[in-house]
């Protein structure tokens, strides 16, 4: 229910024991990278100077960071180019991380010899595939119109004393052409349609060659060239266009088939050679972090104390391996939120607002307490309750922590439902065990601050606590969520609280004088504090500047304090508000006249107030624990402890 | 969106962008000055371009002033276009095509010339930024078949590559015809989306400019380059104002004095006009004429595209006559010879 403790792991390792190390500790997801040059710089890698120890410290002389191997970029871009021409499914959850690492240079022989086997085939599917492309695209309706014709294309390119050419026209330049038709010395016919266009035929004398040329170029005119081996009547050069196309595809088809074969005989060799390759890609990016040096390779991360020994049994099955922990650095450690099964889906609620700085108390059980109480309060009620818990074990499946949650909020529910006697907004199946809410508005109200007031109490203390933690006098004993703040904030409670219920708690004369006393040490905070720290000089540059903010920050101290109280009445509101809303339902019910009618408007009801109630008072609870409580207790600028692993 | 709320912001703002003109006496003054650099100086002091001149040292650099001048110009552009969206949007960056089309016109007359192109042509950044191909490329083209094949997957490649074995006399001519048949298809295309109002307001003042342009090429295509009368009609621009394709036949097919004889039957017939020489002077009389539609066009402006179009053209009127002002003293030009040369007339210069 805490921070956990880190410490600093650095190891000091063989180069040619690096990847079987650091797979070895990806597996463990625990340990949080750090770039080692950096370490290294700040002398943190630091070991006995002893005989066995002189080649290392000789080494370190030579560091640098690790650099990618770009040769080796090429074998993994094979690697997927087989991958998606073998057509091969790689689920990289498959992949076998505790199989043995291959040398580099093995795998780069073994992908070649496959590669190069796919090569033939692929280049030639590709080659048919575009010739099939052509075929279609091109001829394949471009005699289309002209199908009856029984003159064949060989006969006219026999022709003497006339030519003839096929191409296609845009709309516009055909409209052209046919407006001046009499001035032109040729015949124009359209015979079909192609990916690009209309298709026309142009036969002309070809005398005029030159003329025609110039006049079809204006035109935009696209020339299509009929190879020479199609000279039968368009019904003759379409059957041989078909018959063509499909002793292409039965070729490629063929050559598929090769490539298949080729799968299927090197099946566990190509899984095998691409899980190591994902694996290495994966330790590559990893790398980037750690340094190398001729014969060492360094590395350093963070790491739980309460794992440490655990890195040290995974480690010494490594050969020749120096491992040194440090649990003070220069580095800020980062957040390892540890808290036990039950709490644990508030830490949703706690990192959404930030992470809590290494040296701050992990606000999440209180949160976790604080927050399902406000719920419960808010939205008590047996049956919706036990549909939250039952939704929340669903969608754990799929959000673990939001479905955490929701069953834990689920729960509140339940109890206070049995303390209100609700189900599902029905208030006469059973005796509330406490009150019925709409019944006792007052109470209600004033139970809502009551504990309003108690946890506001226990949000000062983890404040001052968190002061004390980051050694931050000014704050924790002057700050108005300090001690003195405390101070101020219970007497006011006492006074006016006490004035308010007709019972006198302190006399008011002691109460006045330590509410002033108080309220001077958050005036003269700053100098105070320089007092106890033997600071000078006492003030910043500007003093007067300094008791003009800190005089008027004491009303909006004042304010806070009202208005953070007040505050939760909220919550005895949104109580009220939840019945309120059955209530209406209840009377549309009644309205409605038949028990069908009755079942079915209560059903809505509840529908309803589950999904639109259960959203504004989800949100009313944020507001309360983000804005009330942690603006007096909580900064959250920590850094999220992020494991590498082999997963993402 | 209704024209009152597509222009009631824009037009205020673009007659107050207009008021930022040159003034005549301005010109009158432009043009009194004994030298460029001068000339160069009064611009940047006494004008609104002195703010987009200001970076110019040199004051004898005319190509710089032309630049910076280039970039004012995209940079009204670019304010106009923000106030549209959608298919007015599309047609202000239709206008921006031209451009493009203008500025590979430049190029291809360099490589007819045989010149260098990274140095002999300098294309504004600002403007290849909106370009469709790109500049760094084209300009180490070495031959036209190099040039075009650089131009592939832009909408100049399927125009210009049957003309990429042609001899650089007729190439020029057969080359700016398809960029201009281009750019006209793809501004009339764009245009049809408009509302019906702003629809008929552009196509008038793009018919009258299809008829300008066919006129000319007729002309030039009977006189200098011996066309088959059956390609010089292909070539037209369809969507005339005056001319229809039965009279653009006519004339294809005719010889150069039918064709003048036509022309000066028509509200064009300045174009013809034989008092000056007509080759000179067709593509001056062709921007005079643009000039005084669009000048019209924006004093009548009402709530519709007519003022926002009509303000793109003054300003390049504009830009265009002041580069010609500091040209024509470059190269000694009096000042009564330097006003032939200009597209507006300037009110007071006689006195």
């Amino acid at each position: 229910m805490s921070v956990e403790k880190m410490t600093m792991m650095n190891i000091i390792g063989k180069v040619n024991e690096v990847d079987g190390v650091l797979k070895d500790l990806l597996k463990t997801k625990k340990v949080d990278l750090v770039s080692a040059l950096t370490q290294i710089e700040e002398n943190n890698f630091l070991f006995d100077v002893s005989d066995e120890n002189v080649d290392r410290l000789i080494d370190l002389n030579y560091i640098t960071s690790y650099e990618k191997d770009d040769n080796f970029e090429e074998v993994i871009k094979k690697g997927e180019d087989l991958k998606s021409s073998l057509n091969i499914d790689f689920d990289s959850s498959s992949v076998d991380v505790n199989a043995d690492m291959m040398k580099r240079e093995e795998i780069e022989n073994e992908i070649e010899k496959i590669y190069q086997e796919v090569q033939e085939p692929k280049i030639m599917i590709h080659a048919l595939e575009k010739e099939v492309n052509y075929l279609e695209n091109f001829h394949a309706n471009s005699f289309k119109e002209v199908q009856d014709f029984t003159v064949t294309i060989g006969e006219l390119r026999d022709m003497e004393y006339f030519s003839f050419k096929m191409g296609i026209l845009s709309k516009e330049d055909r409209n052209k052409l046919k407006k001046n038709y009499e001035n032109i010395l040729a015949i124009l016919l359209h015979t079909g349609t192609s990916v690009d266009g209309e298709v026309y035929f142009v036969l002309y004398p070809t005398k005029l060659e030159e003329e025609m040329k110039r006049i079809l170029r204006s035109l935009n005119f696209r020339e299509i060239i009929i190879p020479k081996e199609y000279s039968g009547t368009p019904q003759e050069i379409r059957e041989k266009l078909e018959k063509n196309k499909e002793r292409l595809h039965s070729e490629i088809q063929g050559q598929q088939k090769v490539l298949e074969e080729i799968k299927n005989r090197n099946k566990d060799r190509i899984k095998g050679i691409l899980d190591q390759l994902w694996l290495i890609s994966k330790l590559d990016a990893i790398k980037e972090k750690i340094a190398i040096s001729k014969k060492y390779f360094y590395f350093s991360g963070w790491v739980a104390q309460s794992d440490v020994d655990e890195m040290k049994s995974i480690l010494g099955g490594h050969e020749d391996m120096l491992v040194m922990f440090k649990d003070d650095t220069s580095i800020k450690p980062p957040t390892k939120l540890k808290n036990n099964w039950f709490f644990e889906p508030f830490q949703w609620l706690v990192n959404l607002y930030g992470t809590p700085a290494y040296n701050e108390l992990d606000p999440t059980p209180f949160v976790g307490l604080s927050y399902m109480l406000f719920w419960g309060i808010m939205f008590g009620d047996l049956g919706q309750g036990a549909v939250m818990v039952l939704a929340g074990m669903y969608l754990k499946k799929r959000m673990r922590l939001f479905g955490g949650l929701l069953s834990r909020l689920g729960i509140a529910s339940m109890i206070f439902g049995t303390l209100y006697g609700a189900v599902f907004g029905i208030e006469t199946l059973i005796p509330a065990l406490w009150m019925k809410p709409f019944e006792n508005i007052n109470d209600i109200l004033m139970v809502s601050i009551f504990v309003g007031v108690a946890i506001l109490l226990v949000s000062y203390v983890y404040g001052i606590i968190n002061a004390y933690k980051r050694h931050d006098i000014e704050e924790g004993l002057f700050g108005k969520e300090g001690v003195a703040g405390v101070i101020l904030y219970l007497m006011l409670l006492a006074m006016v609280g006490g004035s308010m219920l007709g019972i006198q708690l302190i006399p008011m004369p002691v109460g006045i004088a330590i509410a002033v006393l108080a309220l001077l040490a958050i005036v003269f905070r700053l100098p105070l504090t320089h007092l106890i720290e033997k600071k000078r000089p006492l003030h910043g540059d500007d003093v007067s500047g300094y008791y003009v903010e800190s005089i008027f920050s004491l009303v909006e101290t004042f304010l806070s304090m009202l208005s953070g109280t007040i505050s939760f009445i909220r919550v005895g509101a949104f109580a009220l508000t939840h019945v309120g809303l059955f209530l209406a339902f209840e009377t549309i019910g009644h309205m409605m006249g038949s028990t069908v009618g009755n079942v079915i408007v209560m059903i809505i009801g509840n529908i309803f107030v589950l999904g639109l109630e259960g959203l504004i008072v989800f949100i009313q609870g944020m507001r309360l624990q983000y804005y009330e409580l942690f603006s007096r207790y909580y900064k959250g600028d920590g850094q999220e402890f992020k494991p590498v692993s082999l997963e993402k | 969106m209704g024209n009152e709320r597509r222009f009631s912001a824009i037009n205020t703002k673009i007659r107050v962008m207009r008021s930022r003109f040159l003034k005549d006496d301005d010109y009158i003054t432009l043009m009194e000055k004994d030298k460029v650099t001068d000339q160069i100086k009064y611009l940047k002091e006494s004008t609104d371009y002195g703010g987009i001149l200001q970076e110019i040292e040199d004051l004898d650099d005319i190509q710089k002033v032309e630049l910076q001048l280039d970039r004012y110009l995209v940079m009204q552009f670019e304010k106009i276009v923000k106030y549209f969206s959608d298919d007015y949007e599309k047609l202000f960056k239709a206008l921006m095509f031209r451009y493009e089309t203008e500025d590979l016109k430049l190029y291809l007359r360099a490589l007819a010339r045989g010149e260098d192109l990274e140095k002999s042509v300098k294309i504004s950044v600002v403007r290849s930024a909106y370009y469709s191909f790109s500049y760094e490329k084209i300009k180490t083209a070495k031959s036209l078949e190099d040039f075009i094949e650089k131009l592939k997957g832009t909408k100049f490649y399927d125009v210009l590559y049957p003309y990429r074995h042609e001899v650089y006399t007729k190439l020029l001519f057969y080359m700016e015809m398809n960029l201009d048949r281009l750019y006209f298809s793809y501004l009339s295309e764009a245009a049809q989306k408009l509302s019906k109002a702003d629809r008929e307001i552009f196509n008038e003042l793009l018919g009258e400019n299809i008829d300008l342009l066919n006129i000319e090429w007729i002309y030039r295509g009977l006189k200098f380059y011996n066309l088959l009368p059956e390609e010089l009609i292909n070539y037209t621009l369809p969507n005339g104002r005056y001319f229809s394709y039965r009279d653009l036949k006519d004339l294809c097919y005719g010889d150069v004095n039918h064709l003048k004889e036509v022309v000066s039957g028509t509200k064009y017939k300045e174009l013809v006009n034989e008092d000056r020489d007509i080759d000179l002077y067709m593509e001056i009389r062709i921007q005079r004429h643009l000039y005084d539609k669009f000048k019209n066009a924006f004093t009548k402006g009402k709530l519709d595209i007519s003022i926002s179009i009509a303000y793109i053209h003054l300003l390049e009127f504009e830009i265009r006559d002041i580069i010609s002002i500091l040209e024509a003293k470059k190269y000694g030009l009096s000042y009564y010879e330097t006003k032939e040369y200009l597209v507006r007339t300037i009110k007071g210069s006689d006195e």
